[in-house]
């Protein structure tokens, strides 16, 4: 690992007014838990001259919060927190369920939910110093015509890297807004909106500024009859990122599906909202003949490279049992 | 020696704790890596960017101004007297290669200084691939000469290394061939034929400590070597003639290892020392988890073809193996084992083994626990299981029917000794899981079974004991305890003598001090060490026995020992301490010699060993996942001198097998990248992943080890591939033909299965 500095402000103001680029590309880079940031910088794919320890500034929290209005979540609330808080587990269960699925305890004791949507590819070519990538700055990307078994299925991005936060796909399955702070002061994104493909003019995964923050996320109340869940299909039992996750949550009211928001992860740069299943669920009456279909039409654009072809039937079995699970009959 | 019956015997065949266990438990045990020497630097090494490149030149300019590097060192600058530089100069010849080791007051500072070093390479076509290897005009692992190092082979393993001499097409470094009777007429006579490929991939060992090594030039004028190693004798010869150094120049200190599983047999102890003596001061390195993973010595990747054919009723009648080993740079794959053990565990009246060993540039392999038994194991149970089925014959019958049994001739030549193999089949058909089977696959689960055996390891061993003052006895050994291994020689020093195991003192030496004994690898520790400490100890009582004569004015054969006395049989009130004796055996006018017990073995005939196991599994048809259910290992132990023991490494064994059959798997790419160098993208098998693990002991008493014990460690390691995958064949109906079974390998394979109907 390269020499660092390291700074600990205690106010949102101090700390926002450090970080960003230089002109030489050297960057300042906030620290929280550090998990996907450090492994980074050990690796040599980042090398910021100065960090900005987040964990003593006043305005950032990890508070978890139940109001009438629904869940807020502080940026710095561990993945452990998160996990174990009732009113997650109990509204929330894609939320608790992707953050249990994640990474291992240990981790989970450190890493927030602000980085963790955050992270970077677990790319294995992105994650080689050696190894040039479009991702990070170089002409092609060598995953497409590589090794390719744990990369993307559906090619929308001239990157093949997948969004590795089991989280974020929760996230937006549950509708949730991303509070940012920048210099310039608040804004509110929705989580569908605040992770964006990564494109020739902006290599990342979402649309925070290199001098913004997040502040943390607001979870609306569930309606009545909805329930969410959160599937992982992993290449061994624990601690490993998803081959192919998928979050879902549906509202049934009356014996019909008024609402549902499903999302896949592992299978793009970033979370896949499945608006085209969505919409097709919305006023039809639960069967499993219509979740085998909206597996179907989940994967009906997929792409896949050389080596993946497994996931679009991962894709399409997990999104089937999903929706069957979100649905099933309580107890 | 003959077998004494397990019910005579009092510390032998107790469930005693390890005496190391304390140690480890606190903390405070002391690794190669916990050790700090005044004025040592920290080693870290600048590896190859490629899997084959010209290297043009090193600028190391920018890396020696870093603050606190002591030097940067290249090829030219170690001072190696014989044998290949472990640095790179010319000519790289697999990713992570080490070019140069820089050397620093800090870990931090070295690995800072690494990144500096500037690498002048161009690369060049690699052999990463059994077809690019075997490719007419194909790349070469190298432009240079070859170097051939097969002396390790012969550590491993007393059946190995028998191919001889011919010319063979580049790449292809050893072959078998091994036949008998008419392999035409054999499949000619079959009612069946089935005819299997079966791949594995390259594993690594998975030790938790990774390769360490701390060199320091003493103040005496000697080289000390502190090292985490499975051969402290080897170390010091290898280390000797690489400095051109005397043997007792070098003293090797064996560390407690923190895993070694085959992997380390002397890999960086000698690049060390010529790093420790250019610089004149200690030097430190413990390779990070991802230089292992690159630079240390897995086992190789495999394919292995199999045709057998057998009669309908329930007899093979011929066997035709074809095995390719892919080795990293230099001949190193357990080629031979395999072979030997693909026509071993069954009568196989025709024959036709043939196999051949390829290189690469990937590092050069090593020995992972039972070397060749994995991969051989797999590819010939899963087609026993194919036949059976085909010949519509109970798979467990059909191995009963034709398992080798003593007498039967093996692949090499020589017939098998007493082997436990049908007992061993028995004991599992016995257990409820197999008895109730077929409702066991009324709930959509499967049953499977495999064969693992290993032919056991030799090499000779020496021990030395003494009296100590206090009555108590000091064996001294310089073998090295990987799995608790002394704690069993405590106990066979205890019942040889006639005291108590807690009144066993296990001193284990430097290479300058102990008693030669062979490397700790082949499940040979227990069956020579352990049979030369039973000499040692019988050598002791001896010469006890003979001081309390003269005492008691009695014979000796009229003496026994008891609750530390030498007493006249059934008098105990004519008796004299064990105390007594070392006092007067060290005293001014005792007038008798002191007690020193010498125990030497030097057996030539092997114990082999063999496990059953038996897993139930389900199989997510959805998301293609594994779920081992229950677990079952039987093995014929011989005499289990410690079974709580016995059963750890049983454990450790199965788990280990469990991690080839459905997670573990070295990738590299098409560049020969390895793709898979953390922890994180290498997939050990984690404690939710091994299921519980009931295990059966089955005791075929060996003619020539302690009290009837037999080489434990290789056998459980060996089945569960084959278990898991006949397992998987039964749940499924799917043949996997690959492994690891990743969840993305068994949903490909229910795919094309689901498309074949």
């Amino acid at each position: 690992m390269r020499p660092f500095a390291y700074e600990r402000p205690e106010s949102i103001t101090v700390a926002l007014s450090r970080l960003g680029d230089d002109v030489d590309g050297a960057a300042v880079r906030p620290l929280a838990g550090g998990t996907d940031l450090l492994t980074l910088m050990k690796a040599d794919i980042v090398a910021p001259h100065t960090l900005i320890d987040l964990k003593r500034v006043v305005e950032l929290d990890d508070r978890i919060e139940m109001t009438a209005e629904g869940m807020t979540i502080g940026a710095l609330a561990t993945l452990a927190q998160i996990e174990s808080h009732p009113d997650i587990v109990g509204s929330y269960a894609a939320l608790a369920g992707a953050a249990s699925q994640a990474a291992t305890p240990q981790l989970r004791n450190m890493a927030t939910i602000g980085g963790n949507v955050l992270q970077r590819p677990r790319c294995w070519y992105f994650r080689d110093p050696q190894i040039s990538c479009w991702l990070k700055g170089g002409d092609s990307c060598p995953a497409r015509d590589g090794e390719n078994a744990h990369h993307a299925i559906f090619q929308d991005s001239p990157c093949v890297a997948v969004h590795p936060s089991d989280s974020a796909a929760a996230l937006i399955a549950l509708d949730a807004t991303v509070r940012i702070r920048g210099a310039s002061g608040e804004r509110a994104v929705s989580a569908g909106q605040f992770f964006a493909l990564p494109t020739d003019e902006h290599r990342l995964e979402s649309v925070l500024g290199p001098d913004e923050l997040i502040l943390g996320f607001t979870l609306p109340a569930p309606a009545a009859g909805s329930r969410s869940v959160y599937l992982k299909a992993m290449d061994r039992k624990t601690w490993a990122f998803a081959l192919v996750g998928v979050a879902a949550s549906v509202t049934v009211t009356g014996g019909t599906i008024t609402d549902a928001r499903v999302v896949l992860g592992g299978v793009e740069p970033i979370p896949r909202r499945l608006i085209a299943v969505e919409e097709l669920l919305h006023g039809s009456v639960p069967s499993d003949d219509l979740f085998r279909r909206m597996g179907e039409l989940a994967v009906v654009d997929a792409q896949p490279l050389s080596q993946n072809g497994y996931k679009v039937d991962l894709a399409r079995a997990l999104v089937t049992r999903a929706l069957a699970d979100a649905t099933a009959p309580a107890g | 020696m003959v077998a004494t019956e397990p019910r005579e015997l009092r510390s032998v065949g107790q469930r005693l704790k390890r005496i190391d266990s304390p140690k480890k438990l606190t903390g405070q045990e002391r690794f190669t890596g916990d050790l700090r020497l005044p004025g040592m630097l920290y080693a870290r090494l600048v590896g190859s960017p490629y899997a084959h490149a010209r290297i043009n030149g090193i600028d190391t300019s920018a890396a020696l101004a870093v603050p606190g590097v002591a030097a940067v060192l290249l090829a030219a600058d170690l001072p190696i007297r014989e044998g290949e530089n472990p640095l790179a100069s010319d000519e790289a010849i697999y990713n992570g290669q080490p070019l140069a080791i820089v050397l620093a007051e800090s870990e931090a500072i070295a690995e800072d200084a690494v990144l500096l070093v500037d690498i002048d390479a161009e690369p060049l076509d690699p052999v990463t691939s059994i077809e690019e290897a075997l490719r007419e005009g194909g790349p070469q692992t190298r432009f240079s000469a070859a170097h051939v190092d097969e002396a390790e082979a012969r550590l491993h393993n007393s059946d190995a290394g028998a191919a001889e001499e011919k010319v063979l097409p580049a790449n292809v470094t050893n072959t078998v061939d091994y036949r008998r009777g008419d392999i035409a007429k054999g499949f000619a006579d079959a009612d069946q034929v089935v005819e299997l490929t079966i791949t594995s991939e390259q594993v690594h060992q998975g030790y938790i400590e990774p390769q360490v090594t701390l060199v320091a030039p003493s103040p005496l004028g000697k080289l000390d070597v502190y090292t985490s190693t499975q051969g402290m004798f080897v170390v010091q010869n290898k280390v000797a003639q690489t400095l051109g150094l005397q043997a007792s120049e070098v003293e090797v200190h064996q560390m407690p290892v923190g895993g070694g599983f085959g992997g380390k047999f002397g890999l960086n102890e000698a690049m060390v020392a010529l790093a420790a003596v250019a610089v004149n001061r200690p030097v430190l390195l413990q390779l990070t988890r991802m230089e292992d993973f690159l630079s240390a010595n897995p086992a190789p990747a495999c394919e292995i073809r199999v045709k057998l054919g057998g009669t309908s009723d329930g007899f093979i009648t011929a066997l035709q193996a074809d095995l390719t080993f892919l080795a990293g740079i230099a001949p190193s794959s357990p080629l031979g084992i395999a072979a030997i053990l693909v026509g071993g565990y069954y009568r196989f009246p025709n024959m036709e083994i043939t196999g051949q060993e390829i290189i690469s540039n990937r590092p050069k392999s090593g020995a992972y626990r039972a070397p060749g038994a994995q991969q051989a194991s797999l590819a010939i149970e899963a087609a026993i299981d194919e036949l059976a089925r085909a010949l519509g014959k109970d798979p467990m019958d059909f191995r009963l029917q034709n398992c080798a049994v003593e007498g039967d001739e093996r692949p090499n030549g020589g017939a098998w000794p007493r082997i436990g193999l049908k007992e061993t089949l028995e004991a599992i058909r016995e257990h409820p899981i197999w008895q109730e089977r077929e409702a066991i696959r009324q709930r959509g689960h499967g049953v499977g079974i495999g064969v693992g055996g290993w032919p056991g390891g030799l090499e000779p061993a020496t021990a030395v004991c003494r009296l100590d003052a206090d009555g108590k006895l000091t064996m001294m050994l310089g073998s090295v305890d990987l799995n608790g291994s002394n704690t069993g020689m405590a106990q066979i020093a205890a019942e040889a003598l006639g005291i108590e195991t807690d009144d066993v003192n296990i001193n284990v030496g430097t290479s300058s001090s102990a008693p030669w004994s062979g490397s700790t690898g082949g499940s040979k520790i227990t069956y020579t060490v352990g049979a030369a400490v039973q000499r040692a100890a019988e050598d002791a009582r001896k010469q006890i026995l003979e001081i309390a004569a003269q005492r008691l004015e009695a014979s000796a054969d009229d003496l026994e020992i008891a609750d530390g006395n030498v007493q006249v049989k059934g008098v105990p009130s004519s008796s004299i301490s064990l105390k007594q004796i070392a006092e007067l055996s060290m005293s001014g006018d005792g007038g008798v010699d002191p007690v020193l017990g010498r125990g030497a073995s030097a057996i030539t005939q092997a114990a082999p060993g063999f496990a059953v196991h038996m897993a139930e599994v389900s199989v997510d048809e959805l998301t293609g996942e594994t779920t081992i259910h229950r677990y079952v290992a039987a093995q014929d132990v011989g005499l289990a001198i410690n079974p709580a023991l016995v059963e750890d490494q049983i454990h450790g064994g199965v788990g280990q097998g469990i991690g080839w059959a459905l997670y573990e798997g070295m990738a590299y790419d098409d560049a020969g990248q390895l793709m898979t160098a953390s922890l994180m993208d290498y997939a050990i098998p984690k404690a939710e992943m091994i299921p519980n693990i009931e295990i059966i002991l089955v005791q075929v008493p060996s003619e020539h080890g302690p009290y009837g014990a037999k080489g434990i460690g290789e056998p459980p390691a060996v089945p569960g591939a084959a278990v898991i995958t006949n397992a998987i064949r039964d749940a499924t109906g799917v043949r996997v033909t690959h492994i690891p079974v990743r969840p993305e390998i068994m949903a490909r394979a229910l795919d094309s299965a689901a498309a074949a109907d």
